[in-house]
């Protein structure tokens, strides 16, 4: 695989649970993930489709939303996370820390032990 | 201050939005119009004098509303050219079903592009495509033309003896003989042009998209790489 493709692709796959981690302890609204993610270099591309991202940890029972009044404009969607969506950030966060050890590692020191 | 294009600009967006959206479900599309909606507010509400150019740098970066879609849609999202499944397989099977059939129904047997109906169809419209032509052609026209038939009529017209096969056989067989040359000749064409527009709908067709919706392309990437490296 090329490695813009890996790079992109595991963009892709992280960005999901990046969001769940910014909804860690507190609710967001859509425009506010956007904007955070904005900030650092390369999680985003297209921010529109944060929505459809929004929509499926949703439906995956990972986040659930409710309105919340604006005291600048219409009320805002806001997401917040689930329990399922708090165990499955602590799951990624297993997973991630072993394989960046991993790769660390072998990057470092060339597999020697 | 508004952007003097605003309306137009934001439209025109939520527009092509619209359309892009058209196959999702009616409602889910409303929330996500919704959604757009209240971003390109929140978007431009930080904006103390905001210019046509300004408008337009939030709605560049919302990004393609082709890619919004196949976010939604599960697929990934307009991939570069060299992730896309290469169809090079799947055109020469077309191809080769045309020039050179039983190449070209190893080819089409070989893609997994298709389902064995639409391999079943590629194979048996005609069986031997126009290859079967060649083999078939003068056949047919030994049973059109090959039966010379020879009429001998006395003077005033009345019938000796013939050779011939009744009106009505050799007509049955004129009908059949010209089905089968209809067949062959336009037979080969519908089926490469079916084979043709199942390959297209099947890369954004209801199998691709539940496919991509349950394995994320994360899970396929890492998870050999995960488990790998627990064994280190």
């Amino acid at each position: 695989m090329a490695l813009d493709t890996l790079v992109t692709q595991m963009r892709k796959g992280a960005l999901e649970y990046c969001v769940l981690a910014l909804l860690t302890g507190e609710s967001r609204y859509g425009f506010e993930i956007v904007q955070r993610l904005r900030q650092i270099d390369g999680m985003l591309t297209s921010e529109g489709t944060m929505y459809p991202l929004l929509g499926r940890l949703r439906r995956d029972g990972l986040v659930q939303t409710l309105w919340k009044e604006s005291s600048t404009g219409p009320p805002r969607r806001y997401y917040k996370l689930t329990a399922e969506g708090q165990r499955t950030l602590r799951a990624f966060r297993d997973e991630w820390t072993t394989f960046r050890a991993a790769v660390d590692t072998i990057l470092e020191t060339g597999g020697a032990t | 201050m508004t952007a003097p294009h605003a309306g137009e600009i934001v439209h025109g967006y939520l527009g092509r939005l619209e359309t892009a959206l058209a196959p999702v479900p009616s409602d889910r599309r409303q929330e996500l119009l919704e959604d757009v909606r209240a971003h390109i507010a929140e978007a431009r509400s930080a904006l103390a004098n905001e210019t046509d150019a300004d408008l337009l740098n939030v709605l560049d970066r919302l990004g393609d509303p082709a890619d919004m879609a196949a976010a939604e849609i599960g697929r990934a999202e307009s991939a570069p050219a060299s992730q896309r499944p290469s169809r090079n397989l799947e055109i020469a099977a077309i191809v080769l079903l045309l020039v050179l059939w039983p190449v070209g129904v190893v080819l089409l047997w070989i893609s997994d592009a298709w389902t064995t109906r639409d391999k079943l169809i590629g194979t048996l419209v005609p069986p031997g495509g126009f290859l079967a032509v060649i083999f078939l052609g003068p056949l047919l026209a030994l049973g059109a033309f090959g039966t010379t038939c020879e009429t001998m009529s006395n003077a005033s017209g009345q019938v000796l003896s013939s050779t011939c096969p009744s009106g009505g056989a050799q007509i049955g067989i004129d009908v059949v003989i010209a089905l089968l040359v209809v067949f062959y000749l336009v037979g080969p064409i519908l089926s490469a042009a079916y084979l043709a527009t199942r390959l297209r709908r099947g890369r954004r067709g209801p199998a691709s998209v539940g496919r991509n919706q349950d394995t994320h392309p994360m899970n396929e990437t890492t998870a050999p790489m995960v488990g790998g490296g627990g064994s280190l």
